[in-house]
């Protein structure tokens, strides 16, 4: 049977400047391909797997053979080949079966749309999984830093590179804590406001009917509304229904006074750097972390902040994936593996892979 | 087994819900925010006793309501009792936090403001950075001034205080370097004197206290020689005149900062200060004494003489002349009027003989000291000349 096959499109969610216009489609055979023709290596071994007693979905296993680690690749075959279900629809439920902790909120496998992506992490000795029917290709194992690096940090020079990846740093925090901050200061330390901040929030909160945590709450869920929204109405629709509600509703929130002029921005802002972040699993996983941490910040004030984002990283330091520590190479920490994390070096200067990958080949370029 | 963990997750939960700081958190809506406050002491006509009155400034945030602040006055026997007298009366819960400026009435610190400061600086929430002012007169003029460019008297005194004071040559004096100077053995603590006049503000001079009580007053230019003498940097403008070739009147502002020097040192005699001052700067304005016209003719075209450097060694040498003459003057009327130590130099003995001090009666050292004065100033004129 000639199966029809959607043709090569550019990728959708995580858009570059610089890099190839191309993205994976649901077919496997294309996917390998677009892999192969970038990495026509013949230490590049592929194995298939089928998963799924009913659905019979193809599942193939790339790495490189003398680059990647052996002990994750044989800890791979095991999880896949223990696997008992009648069926999978995307590579999305199958990296529920192999990660580590399904209970965590955090991603431990990393996904991709765009083959570059896969081929540089291929090289870095991970580990890419093709499904059948799946547009986007799972990559393991993944580190907390590998979330939040974009294809354009490395083909952009190496300043600007930099910056951009602090950017999403600076905006990972942001969107963790900038509005559980926001309650805590208002509701519990006013006195660490600044004499002339306090005076336009004292004034603009003075007449709403709700404590900032309640405001804090509708806020979020009402974006929360707005993307569901956006994700499932026609993209025309959606856009416009946005605007509607994000600019027609906020406005008329602060009129009415249900809302403060403040918090609207707070959340607004939160809402737009959460999606800075290069990986949209991440992305929402940290809605989920901001809301716990906002939750805190009602109970506690600053107390519950700290307390809150101690809890997550403690529990960031006990995840792993496929054994490798999720806060490498922070915890532990790997001096020379820093060169490409919270910031990268000029390329020429990264030349071995990865410590904590553990590769059979070390060197990525030649000593001479 | 899992039973007892659900149970003990349902318990955590209760326990910390009840332990949360939910039920006691304050928003800012629900807070009165004082920025400045008066205190002062008033006789009680009925039982003829000093009693507190504190002023406080706390803006009133409802969009609609006919004032935008309000002067709260309350009287009490002591501060406490004042707080306790202001939940008569206002809704909001007081938040300290952002207060800013603390006044002293003249009775207060004649008698003594320890208690006041001393409950000030105690209340953990009140910042590090509390300005401290002087009233001349009535405290009540202050707190009556309705200022046309600021929203409220509070915030008027605390940009008079804060940036204003910043900005100039003069010395700023919080409730806690205020506090520091005065358990300081042989330190005197300054503040500045505002009045109130026409619905403005000004600073007239610097209160100088001893330990807590105030001592003596002294104009402007004095407390800017002080300030000086005090070994602090300071940069502001300052005016004076000279004579140009012994016979040529001129006045000159000049734009400085200033450094100065303290050396002490330990004689038969008693103990000698050597104070170097420097000062570096640029000229602002030249007006000769005596007539306007000559500035335009004689002296800038016809002699340019901005581009003389005799003339500014002149404006340089007559400068060094006035600070020397006018620290002169002050460091003379400390010893023989006041015979304290008003510029704090018993730190620089302390440095070297500590032990040696500590039961001296250091005002009376420091009266009978010899003091000697040096001034070096470079001045360039700086920008187009005419």
């Amino acid at each position: 049977m000639n199966k029809q096959k959607r043709s090569i499109e550019q990728p959708k969610n995580e858009k570059t400047i610089r890099g190839t216009k191309e993205s994976f489609t649901e077919d496997i055979g294309t996917n390998i391909f677009m892999i192969r023709h970038r990495l026509p290596s013949p230490n590049l071994f592929m194995e298939e797997f089928t998963v799924g007693a009913r659905t019979k979905t193809k599942v193939a296993v790339l790495y490189v053979n003398d680059i990647a680690n052996k002990n994750i690749v044989e800890e791979l075959r095991n999880r896949l080949g223990n696997i008992n279900i009648d069926g999978i629809n995307d590579s999305g439920m199958l990296k529920q079966y192999i990660e580590d902790n399904p209970k965590s909120v955090f991603p431990q496998i990393n996904n991709t749309e765009r083959p570059d992506k896969a081929v540089a992490a291929l090289l870095e000795g991970k580990i890419c999984i093709i499904c059948d029917t799946a547009p986007n290709i799972l990559i393991l194992p993944a580190v907390f830093s590998n979330f939040f690096t974009s294809p354009d940090d490395y083909y952009e020079r190496t300043f600007v590179g930099n910056f951009n990846r602090i950017i999403s740093y600076v905006a990972v925090i942001i969107t963790i804590i900038l509005p559980s901050l926001y309650i805590s200061l208002t509701s519990y330390h006013p006195e660490l406001i600044p004499f002339n901040l306090l005076m336009p929030l004292a004034q603009a909160r003075k007449e709403l009917p709700f404590p900032p945590f309640i405001e804090a709450l509708l806020l979020e869920i009402g974006v929360e509304f707005l993307r569901e929204m956006g994700l499932r109405m026609p993209e025309a629709v959606g856009k416009s229904l946005g605007v509607v509600g994000g600019i027609v509703l906020g406005d008329a929130a602060i009129r009415a006074k249900l809302v403060s002029p403040g918090m609207v921005i707070i959340v607004g802002v939160t809402a737009i750097l959460s999606f800075t972040i290069a990986n949209y699993s991440m992305v929402l996983s940290l809605r989920l972390v901001r809301f716990f941490i906002i939750i805190l910040s009602a109970m506690f004030g600053a107390f519950g902040v700290t307390i809150g984002l101690l809890f997550i990283l403690g529990h960031l330091i006990r995840l792993k994936s496929f054994g490798v520590p999720y806060l490498s190479p922070f915890a532990p920490v790997r001096a020379s593996d820093l060169k490409d994390s919270f910031y990268r070096t000029f390329l020429f200067r990264m030349k071995k892979r990865p410590k904590y990958m553990q590769t059979t080949d070390k060197d990525r370029q030649s000593s001479s | 087994m899992k039973i007892i963990q659900k149970l003990g997750l349902i318990v955590i939960l209760a326990v910390t819900t009840c332990l949360s700081g939910c039920w006691d958190s304050k928003t800012t809506e629900a807070l009165n925010i004082p920025i400045a406050a008066g205190y002062e002491l008033v006789e009680d006509k009925q039982t003829n006793e000093k009693q507190m009155q504190i002023y406080a400034v706390i803006p009133v945030f409802f969009e609609n309501a006919p004032e935008k602040y309000i002067v709260d006055i309350t009287e009490g026997a002591f501060v406490g009792e004042t707080r306790i007298m202001r939940h008569d009366h206002l809704g909001e819960k007081l938040s300290l936090g952002n207060f800013q400026v603390a006044v002293l009435g003249k009775t207060l610190a004649s008698e003594g403001a320890r208690d006041v400061l001393n409950v000030l600086l105690r209340t953990p929430e009140m910042k590090k950075t509390v300005k401290l002012a002087v009233a001349e007169d009535d405290i009540n003029d202050i707190f009556e001034v309705e200022p046309e460019n600021y929203p409220n008297v509070g915030i008027y005194l605390n940009s008079l205080m804060d940036e204003g004071l910043r900005q100039s040559i003069f010395p700023q004096s919080t409730v806690h370097t205020f506090m520091v100077s005065m358990d300081t053995p042989g330190w005197h603590p300054i503040a500045p004197i505002l009045k109130a006049e026409e619905n403005i503000i000004y600073i007239s001079g610097y209160a100088i206290f001893n330990k807590d009580k105030l001592a003596h007053t002294i104009t402007l230019p004095e407390a800017l020689i002080l300030n000086f003498l005090r070994n602090r940097t300071c940069n502001g403008i300052w005016s004076y005149s000279f004579k140009y070739k012994e016979n040529i009147p001129i006045s000159a502002s000049v734009e400085v900062q200033n450094k100065s020097r303290i050396k002490v040192s330990r004689s038969d005699k008693g103990y000698c200060f050597d104070v170097d001052i420097k000062s570096s700067g640029s000229i602002v304005e030249i007006i000769p004494n005596d007539n306007y016209k000559t500035l335009d003719s004689k002296l800038l075209k016809e002699e340019n003489l901005l581009k003389s450097k005799d003339f500014l060694s002149s404006i340089e040498k007559g400068l060094e002349n006035y600070i020397i003459e006018q620290s002169t003057a002050l460091i003379q009327k400390a010893q023989q009027d006041y015979g304290m130590d008003i510029f704090n130099w018993v730190k620089f003995a302390q440095a070297k003989w500590r032990s040696e001090l500590e039961d001296a009666d250091w005002d009376k050292i420091f009266s009978q000291s010899e003091v000697s004065v040096n001034a070096k100033v470079d001045i360039e004129y700086i920008g187009e000349q005419t």
